[in-house]
């Protein structure tokens, strides 16, 4: 954030504007995460704390096996799901807006035809998306089968090579029209002039898209690439939702936030035993990876952008 | 500067305040909405996670409701998958806890009751001294103490379809190889004989825990690794875990995308011919699919001179939360529970062998799982003893057996994940 | 020029169009499954429904309390967004059009909650909700969405307020508008667009919510929508019928309202979630 000129000293009450919000985020969001942190640092027995122990939590997760394994595993998986979204949800969603940005007659049919799946609740597109999935009666199988392309049809959901970027193409599914609808407001706050200049100059549709088009994007960018970086790595719903909290089969859908589920609340069998310290001290983990991240990448990113 | 200072000064007084607020609230000072005093009847909450036994209960209760005027009980059921998250957050929330629940049997319970959140039972509930110490078991805390009064007893065994064995003129084997066999004679005629998937890795240890003790050897190897002077690297269990390779070739296709749901509608609609399940099955099938012919047997042994072993295990049980407001009534429910009366209500509305002993059910069905309980059974093994730790035993094992299925891993290395995983808590792999 | 224009036109449509099949068939068998028994579903789940089968939505409202569960959906997520917008657009109001030291510093302090991801703190924040007595209300909820939802809001909308001009403000206090005045009359009204995104944006998520509920309600009475609905899945059993059927009804309130207000709604999202 830049620092403004000018602007007026605030007056005697003017921080009551703010001080109804600060007290409300400051209560019940930021000090409950401080002491999730803090929980970090103790060891636990079910849900009762016990004796400080430093580190000794953190070194568990990420040295001690099985854990440090697991999370490692999940951390790939993590990673795949942000570099996938950035394909298949902010890719198609850029592309979706340039389309639609054409002028065509029906774009409003389109938009809102693309935005509402994102109405629904997660839970229920776990559910959807498993039975159109599923390899005997899915529909997905029986449209390869149909079509000659029976080689191609599998168990998506149950098969180590295809489940998690199945979870991750239907998140794309579930959010594409958001990012579409972003990426739109990006391209209509383009003046008109800058493509006219540049077609004048010459400019194919090409060199229009790289050299002016994306450019003057950055700001809807940014805020995508920050927004898609922190959902990829709180990504726990829509596992949950298709492969349970084990995030199977054979961990290949596991991801940050179920591990820290079942270590948190055990897993979904319902037996495991919960660890309250190993599961604040991925969490304090997982806080570092998306705060510093996503902080990083806004202040670099910003300096970066053209100005309006 | 004055004005920044005020701005510093306002958040100060807010972090004071939050402080104060939390550190009083924690000693528990914080007013609770009082009940009133003079109320007449008492109402009890308990928790469970069969959303879909409500109507039942709600019956069985009123039972209890009019033989003790002056009680009344709300039955509340929980989601499955969520019910450990809500049971665990509304015991810390004092005022919002139940003054019953349903526990998760074994390893399950012992982090309530350590604790310090049930209330032991042992002298005040004296039923409890009728029942088996095997039965005990799955619901006694470290300290040796109960902490609830066990529920019903789950059996795994082998469903099967009569009218579709009849067609082919088969009868449920006798040994390993006559079970080959028979699944062999249904794939022939384009049934699907094993209507199993691997999506949920909670069905796969279960499968285990049918098709394995005959093989690794049921009680006498239990008794073995709980001394540890054996583990899960011993050939026969490896071998017992091989069994569960031998049978893909007889489920569904694509069977490691198929979730457990979509087996119990392969088996009910009878397009399938068998399934290894939980003897909480029939209830279900029998309301999906009323025609369905149902028979059990255990998963046969190798040879016929013995019979088949099943695994069995206490589903749970209902404990008493430590600082229940109305300890007195709790505990009549507690005792009720663990009646004769109870227990045969519950065989015959629910379909489930009940956990008090002497009762008979009057489904035959019902009755023919617990005979086959009686002949030869051994605890569920990963459930029973090895559902400790973090990760557990048998999550672990769950997780591994899908590699197994997907090719990515061999029994042999199945069993390994498993030893591995265990001899991080488990004592006498430690020495 | 022009045959190469309508061919690819063509194109264009062909696409838009395969993805909005895509993007709606899923929705489509939501509806049809709703009007299946549950062994239907699970036997042929993909089929047109052998027959009108009504009895789901029948016993949703017989048997679920369908209606409160709505009204309190209403209640928590109506509410929950009037206080974001509210508190959020005075706290952006503050940090955008006031020069004072450390500015930078308490933009930053909103803007790291984009950041966190509050399931991480459900148990702490479970034992304040305790220690305040808020268990089992609504309150625990609305101030829980309230918290997270704060950042998206004043980062939205502190944005937005940058891009006022300072004349404005200027004339306005010329004119000796009262600084309450000059936020509520002059420059509120000229945020509308933003307050909109963020507004709906939120609205989506409350409504949807399962996991607060959850953890914080226990009384039938106050359950929400996504909550009520669990009910509908067992252990071992689901009823899939009456469960399809009750999400056609609790997705329904939204899609109604979205087609209703749709133009708005778009227009809302797409003026106010990049001037941040």
């Amino acid at each position: 954030m830049k620092k403004r000129s000018g602007g007026n000293s605030p007056g005697r009450g003017a921080v009551l504007f703010v001080i109804p919000a600060l007290a409300i985020y400051t209560l019940f969001l930021v000090y409950p995460i401080v002491s999730a942190l803090a929980y970090s640092l103790f060891q636990w027995n079910g849900f009762l704390r016990q004796s400080f122990s430093g580190f000794a939590n953190f070194r568990r997760l990420l040295l001690v096996e099985p854990f440090s394994s697991y999370f490692i595993n999940a951390l790939k998986h993590n990673g795949l799901y942000f570099l996938l979204s950035l394909v298949a949800q902010n890719g198609l969603g850029l592309a979706l807006a340039l389309m639609i940005n054409t002028r065509l007659k029906g774009a409003g049919f389109f938009k809102t035809a693309l935005f509402l799946p994102r109405l629904l609740s997660v839970v229920v597109v776990g559910f959807l998306w498993s039975l159109l999935l599923n390899p005997s009666f899915g529909v997905v199988n029986q449209i390869l089968r149909a079509i000659g392309l029976e080689a191609l049809a599998r168990p998506w959901l149950g098969d180590t090579q295809t489940a998690l970027v199945m979870i991750i193409l239907v998140n794309a599914w579930f959010a594409v029209g958001f990012a579409m609808l972003v990426y739109l407001a990006g391209l209509q706050s383009i003046p008109d002039e800058y493509l006219e200049a540049a077609r004048l100059d010459g400019a194919n549709s090409l060199q229009l898209f790289w050299r002016v088009i994306l450019p003057l994007l950055r700001p809807s960018l940014t805020i995508m690439l920050v927004l898609t970086f922190i959902h990829s790595f709180e990504a726990f719903d829509l596992v949950f939702a298709m492969e349970g909290s084990a995030g199977g089969p054979y961990y290949s859908t596991d991801t940050l936030a179920t591990f820290f589920y079942r270590l948190a609340f055990g897993g979904a069998s319902g037996t495991e035993l919960t660890d309250i310290g190993l599961g604040s001290a991925l969490a304090t983990v997982m806080f570092l990876i998306i705060f510093g991240v996503s902080s990083l990448s806004v202040s670099f990113l910003r300096r970066r952008e053209v100005q309006f | 500067m004055f004005r920044h200072k005020k701005w510093f000064l306002a958040v100060l007084a807010m972090v004071v305040v939050l402080t104060l607020l939390v550190g009083c609230g924690s000693q528990g000072t914080s007013p609770a909405p009082q009940p009133p005093a003079e109320k007449k009847s008492v109402h009890l909450v308990m928790y469970s996670w069969r959303t879909e036994d409500a109507e039942a209960w709600n019956k069985i209760l009123k039972a209890f409701e009019s033989a003790n005027p002056g009680i009344t009980v709300e039955f509340k059921p929980f989601k499955n998958t969520e019910y450990n998250t809500i049971l665990a957050t509304a015991l810390q929330g004092g005022s919002t806890a139940p003054d019953l629940a349903q526990l998760r049997p074994y390893g399950g319970m012992k982090s309530f009751a350590s604790g310090g959140l049930l209330m032991p039972l042992d002298d005040k509930v004296a039923a409890l001294k009728s029942f088996s110490k095997a039965t005990l078991d799955a619901v006694t805390g470290t300290d040796g103490k109960l902490y609830g009064v066990p529920l019903s007893i789950n059996t795994t065994q082998i469903f099967y379809n009569k009218a579709i064995f009849e067609k082919y003129g088969l009868t449920p084997p006798k040994t390993w190889a006559e079970l080959l066999k028979t699944a062999e004679t249904l794939k022939k005629n384009n049934v699907i004989p094993f209507a199993q998937g691997s999506k949920d890795g909670w069905t796969l240890s279960l499968m285990h825990s049918i098709l394995g003790p005959n093989v690794y050897g049921g009680n006498a190897f239990r008794s073995k690794i709980l001394k540890g002077e054996t583990n899960f690297l011993d050939k026969d269990f490896i071998a017992s875990l091989d069994r569960l390779n031998q049978l893909t070739p007889y489920f569904p296709k694509d069977f490691t995308g198929v979730a457990y749901t979509d087996t119990q509608a392969l088996f009910f609609s009878e397009k399938a011919a068998m399934f290894l399940g939980g003897g909480w099955e029939e209830g279900y099938f029998l309301k999906m699919n009323p025609k369905l012919q149902l028979g059990v047997f255990a998963c046969p042994p190798d040879t016929s001179d013995k019979p088949g072993t099943v695994s069995s295990w206490v589903d749970g049980g209902y404990g008493i939360y430590a600082k229940t407001a109305h300890p007195q009534e709790a505990l009549k429910l507690a005792s009720f529970l663990a009646s004769k009366e109870f227990a045969q209500m519950f065989a015959d509305a629910l379909l489930r062998v009940p956990a008090v002993p002497g009762v008979t059910p009057k489904d035959p069905l019902t009755k023919a799982m617990s005979t086959l309980a009686e002949k030869s059974s051994t605890p569920y093994l990963m459930l029973v003893d090895f559902n400790e730790g973090q990760p557990t035993g048998k999550a672990t094992l769950e997780n591994s057996l899908q590699g197994m299925f997907l090719k990515k891993l061999t029994a042999a290395q199945v069993a390994q994940e498993v030893q591995k995983v265990v001899a991080t808590w488990f004592k006498p792999f430690q020495k | 020029m022009k045959p190469r224009i309508s061919w690819s036109t063509t194109v264009l449509y062909f696409i838009l169009s395969l993805l909005a099949v895509l993007s709606l068939y899923p929705l489509v068998v939501m509806v049809l499954s709703s009007f299946r028994s549950t062994a239907e579903i699970l036997t042929d789940p993909l089929s047109l429904p052998h027959h009108l089968d009504l009895t789901a939505y029948v016993k949703i409202w017989q048997t679920i309390k369908f209606g409160t569960y709505l009204k309190n959906s209403l209640v928590v997520s109506v509410t929950s967004v009037f206080l974001i917008l509210a508190l959020g657009s005075m706290a952006a109001f503050y940090l955008a059009r006031y020069n004072f030291r450390h500015a930078n510093v308490l933009g930053l302090y909103f803007l790291a909650g984009l950041m966190i991801p509050v399931r991480l703190a459900i148990l702490p924040l479970f034992l304040l909700m305790r220690n305040l007595g808020l268990l089992d209300t609504h309150f625990s909820l609305i101030l829980t969405y309230v918290a997270s939802g704060l950042p998206f809001a004043v980062f939205i909308l502190t944005g937005f307020f940058r891009t006022l001009p300072r004349e404005l403000e200027d004339a306005a206090r010329m004119d000796g508008c009262s600084e309450l005045m000059l936020y509520y009359r002059i420059m509120l009204p000229l945020v509308r667009p933003a307050l909109a995104t963020v507004g709906i944006m939120n609205f989506i998520n409350f409504w949807n919510d399962f996991f607060f509920p959850l953890i914080f309600l226990r009384s039938e009475a106050l359950k929400t929508i996504p909550l009520g609905m669990a009910a509908l899945f067992g252990e071992h059993e689901t009823e899939w019928g009456l469960l399809f059927a009750g999400l056609t009804t609790s997705a329904l309130p939204m899609v109604l309202l979205f087609l209703l207000a749709s133009r708005q709604f778009i227009r809302g999202l797409t003026a106010g979630a990049v001037k941040g």
